[in-house]
């Protein structure tokens, strides 16, 4: 560590890219868009066709409270019921760690179920933050 | 997990790039495509970035792209996501992550879109200092360049210290009332001596320590039987108030410009004012109740009609006591070659840590120099400051910076 107290990110974390690939910071988005008590399931965010996603850390935003449930890329949840946003993070330094990291292939998608807790209209963002994993050739 | 390896042959050096939306000339409340940061004097290895929320309003999104004009993120994100507050935007939620670090060639730039720029200021009644940045953290990666921290000439092992600094800014940052303006007043220079070893800096924290009300400072206009009103000046610079016309007929009319004040009364027939209606007409207009205070002076006599006046100064009053800005000043910080650490000064918040809660939220965007920089003995740590304080502020604000890191102790 070149300074340890600083987070591990600002030292420089090594190229954990598997053989064959190459990892690129990416970060996929979903909308919140809720009405009072409204729930939402199969939402869906598409994963570009040109390179994998590997799910690494979880951000929010949101006018309120809501709870949220997740897929990873072959569709199985991976909470064994809605998960309150009062339990993940949304501090830009501090995001909710995936780990080990969730695999979306190209071409798939991100499925989410999400409903309000606030009582109340609800919007923000929801952040997939990751890496895109393109196969060298 | 394994440590980082800087790539055989260069040199990573701490360095941030930062970003000014009033100095890059953009216009609050406008949407810009493609803003940059130009990366000079080596490749840029991008590690975080934090500050959106100090340039962005609450309904604006960022979107950031790597040095081929790739996004960083899926869609343009909401600046509330650098805020630690679930619903209210608020400064100090942290350094969003880069992970892998991005590398952006020398004579590349950082590119990014900007929706609804705003500016962060310093605020006192209806003047506003600017006080909005944005930075990305990181290396400067040179081929054959210095890396941090450099090495020592001895053998050592490292002991914790820290070298503290005081000192008070006495100006102020430059103000606008009709909202702030770009550009950074002239900057005080200061060193601390490195003394008996090696300096390795790893951390800075900063606490301000506002200065008390200079005072208080009034005058009272007053009639033969001492019926009249008080007004106290409410900030540092001196107040002038003024009637406009000859006599004082409700409803009285406040206008204020700059530090004047001026009361015009009814143009037709009327009733005189009386105290009390001059004092409720001040206290109606936010701009003058923020410069002076008024008060009824009722003499045993009884009420009596205001009495007509042509204009009175009020000397420096009282001033902001007590407000600690989340960022008081900016800082450019310079290594042990007197080399800057970043392409312009940056705000204290996106620099420093610091344990206050400056009513918005304690100020900790969880910068560190990393690598850490390397001062060596004789040597000095030196930095300018540029006053970031607001007229209305009590002058001098003493600030107090922690210097923190290891020294390298000479083996016997």
């Amino acid at each position: 560590m070149k300074n340890p107290i600083a987070p591990a990110i600002t030292n420089g974390i090594p190229d954990a890219s598997p053989p064959g690939c190459l990892d690129v910071s990416f970060n996929y988005v979903y909308p919140i868009s809720l009405t009072a008590l409204q729930t939402l399931t199969g939402q869906t965010v598409s994963i570009l066709p040109d390179a994998d996603f590997v799910w690494r850390g979880l951000l929010f935003t949101s006018t309120g409270t809501f709870s949220v449930r997740f897929q990873d890329g072959q569709q199985y949840y991976i909470s064994s019921d809605f998960v309150f946003s009062q339990c993940l993070s949304n501090e830009a330094g501090d995001p909710f760690p995936v780990f080990p990291e969730v695999f979306y292939p190209a071409g798939g998608r991100i499925v989410l179920d999400i409903q309000d807790t606030s009582n109340a209209g609800n919007t923000g963002q929801i952040i997939f933050v990751g890496a895109n994993r393109y196969r060298l050739q | 997990m394994y440590d980082y390896k800087t790539p055989e042959g260069y040199g990573d050096s701490f360095f941030v790039y930062a970003f000014n939306p009033l100095d890059a000339g953009l216009t609050v409340g406008n949407n810009y495509s493609l803003q940059g940061i130009q990366v000079n004097d080596g490749d840029f290895v991008c590690r975080g970035f934090s500050g959106p929320q100090l340039i962005l309003g609450t309904t604006g999104t960022i979107q950031v792209y790597d040095y081929l004009t790739r996004s960083w993120f899926f869609l343009p994100v909401s600046p509330l996501l650098f805020t630690n507050s679930l619903t209210a935007p608020a400064t100090g939620a942290g350094l969003f992550g880069v992970c892998p670090e991005k590398r952006y060639p020398i004579n590349s730039s950082i590119r990014f879109d900007l929706k609804n720029v705003q500016s962060a200021n310093n605020v006192v009644g209806g003047n506003a200092v600017a006080a909005s940045q944005m930075a990305f953290y990181g290396v400067r990666r040179i081929k054959n360049g210095r890396d941090d921290p450099g090495p020592s000439n001895y053998t050592y092992y490292e002991k914790p210290f820290t070298y503290p600094f005081q000192f008070g800014l006495t100006s102020y940052g430059i103000p606008a009332s009709g909202g702030p303006v770009a550009g950074l007043p002239a900057p005080t220079q200061y060193t601390i001596p490195i003394f008996d070893y090696d300096f390795e800096l790893r951390r800075i924290e900063y606490f301000e320590q506002p200065a008390p009300g200079s005072g208080t400072s009034f005058i009272d206009i007053v009639d033969e039987n001492a019926n009249g009103v008080r007004l106290t000046n409410n900030v540092p610079a001196m107040v002038t108030i003024e009637q406009n016309g000859t006599g004082l007929i409700n409803p009285i009319t406040v206008t204020v410009v700059g530090d004047t004040i001026t009361l015009t009364p009814f143009g037709g027939v009327g009733f005189q004012s009386t105290n009390q209606d001059i004092v409720n007409a001040i206290n109606a207009s936010p701009a003058a109740a923020a410069l002076i205070t008024p008060t009824v002076i009722n003499s045993p006599i009884g009420p009596s009609p205001f009495i007509p006046f042509q204009a009175y100064t009020i000397p420096g009053g009282g001033g902001t006591t007590g407000q600690i800005d989340p960022s008081p000043f900016k800082i450019l910080l310079y290594d042990n070659n007197w080399v800057q650490r970043s392409n312009i000064p940056l705000l204290a918040e996106l620099l420093c840590h610091t344990v206050q809660d400056n009513g918005n939220g304690l100020t900790n965007n969880n910068c560190y120099p990393s690598p850490g920089i390397l001062y060596k003995v004789n040597s000095v740590i030196r930095f300018d400051i540029f006053s970031l304080l607001c007229p209305g502020e009590s002058l001098p604000a003493t600030i107090s910076l922690l210097f923190h890191g290891v020294r390298r102790i000479k083996c016997q």
